[in-house]
């Protein structure tokens, strides 16, 4: 199971949001956005919740992808 | 000559581990150095780590006028609850997928474990739109109920119980017990150092979540000790430090009390893990 944590560690590093919000807000001119900062400005400051479920996803993707590509370089070292 | 070869590996070696260590750690000794310090001498130079003229005034100030116990009796309440639910959610979910067979368990493992690739930000929005359904906004239900059954602890449960021999539940039955006190009685108190170790992870998450009080807590008087904290860097320029600071530290205070009380079980329970993951 050594290939988890790897993963999910990616995960998390794509969710980075506290850090970001605390210290730049995103700023300045979006120059420190993370994909979280935008999904949730999306749907907790403009409320465009359609909006905001698209990138959600699109955001999945991404992730989905990266995850299943980490997955195949781990398994092919062992 | 071989020997001090290894002195001199051995020197720069434990002097480069030493400088990281130090530079790991300096943020937590700044912290507790500005709690103490005054606004005027926060950004004073030099720099100094030992306060010019050290200072209760922040910590006075955020018992008094920014409701530090209200806010810590919250963020405890919640981070309890939390903790306590998802244990139990988790390990009844971990004994059905480590003890029983029915169709489609499989299927249905492999499932739960493709959701921990999910990140919480795609569940943010659907998250919130259910919970507004149920009226919970400015509760404390969202950041209590929606994680309690988590794919993880689900997981590290099935992993846990499934090396408890059948034996042992076998014995529970021929004396009568029901499935669940099978479960109450026989599954938990084996589990128990599992139940530590999780359970520490699940309380030091509950306490640091920040993603979530946002998003569901509206009112001062509802706000957990992230929220609390952030509330004091001020948009417009005037950031209070030292009172954040000082508000830092006391926010780790519980977490280290926790820790230290459960500190052996801790690490039993996650290496005890490890060998059987």
């Amino acid at each position: 199971m050594s290939e988890r944590p790897v993963i999910t560690s990616t995960i998390g590093s794509f969710g980075l949001f506290a850090e970001v919000t605390t210290l730049t807000g995103g700023g300045p001119a979006n120059a420190t956005i993370t994909p979280l900062i935008r999904i949730f400005g999306t749907a907790f400051s403009n409320y465009n919740y359609g909006l905001a479920s698209a990138e959600a996803y699109t955001f999945f993707i991404l992730i989905f992808v990266v995850a299943i590509f980490q997955f195949r370089m781990n398994r092919e070292e062992s | 000559m071989i020997n001090f070869k290894k002195i001199l590996v051995n020197t720069l070696l434990y002097s480069m581990l030493i400088g990281i260590s130090l530079f790991m750690i300096l943020p937590f000794v700044w912290m507790l150095s500005t709690s103490f310090k005054l606004q005027a001498d926060v950004f004073g130079y030099p720099p100094a780590l030992i306060p010019k003229s050290p200072t209760l005034k922040n910590y006075i100030y955020i018992f008094q006028n920014a409701n530090m116990i209200r806010v810590l009796a919250n963020t405890l309440f919640v981070s309890i609850a939390a903790t306590l639910v998802s244990l139990f959610f988790t390990a009844l979910g971990g004994y059905g997928f480590a003890k029983f067979e029915f169709p489609g368990k499989k299927a249905l493992f492999a499932f739960l474990l493709a959701t921990m690739v999910i990140p919480g930000a795609v569940m943010m929005v659907p998250t919130f739109v259910l919970m507004r359904t149920f009226g919970w906004i400015d509760t404390f239900w969202p950041l209590i109920i929606p994680g309690a059954a988590n794919a993880f602890g689900i997981f590290f449960f099935r992993q846990y119980i499934s090396s408890i021999s059948d034996e042992l539940l076998d014995a529970g039955r021929i004396d009568g017990a029901s499935e669940f006190g099978i479960f109450w009685r026989i599954i938990l108190p084996i589990i128990s150092p599992g139940m530590t170790s999780l359970g520490l992870l699940f309380f030091m998450g509950a306490w640091n979540n920040y993603l979530g009080p946002l998003i569901y807590l509206k009112s001062p008087e509802k706000w957990t000790i992230t929220l609390a904290i952030n509330s004091l860097i001020g948009g417009a320029g005037l950031t209070y430090w030292g009172e954040q600071m000082a508000m830092s530290v006391v926010s780790l205070i519980p977490l280290v009390i926790i820790f230290l009380v459960f500190q052996r079980q801790f690490v039993e329970g996650i290496t005890a893990g490890a060998v059987k993951g």
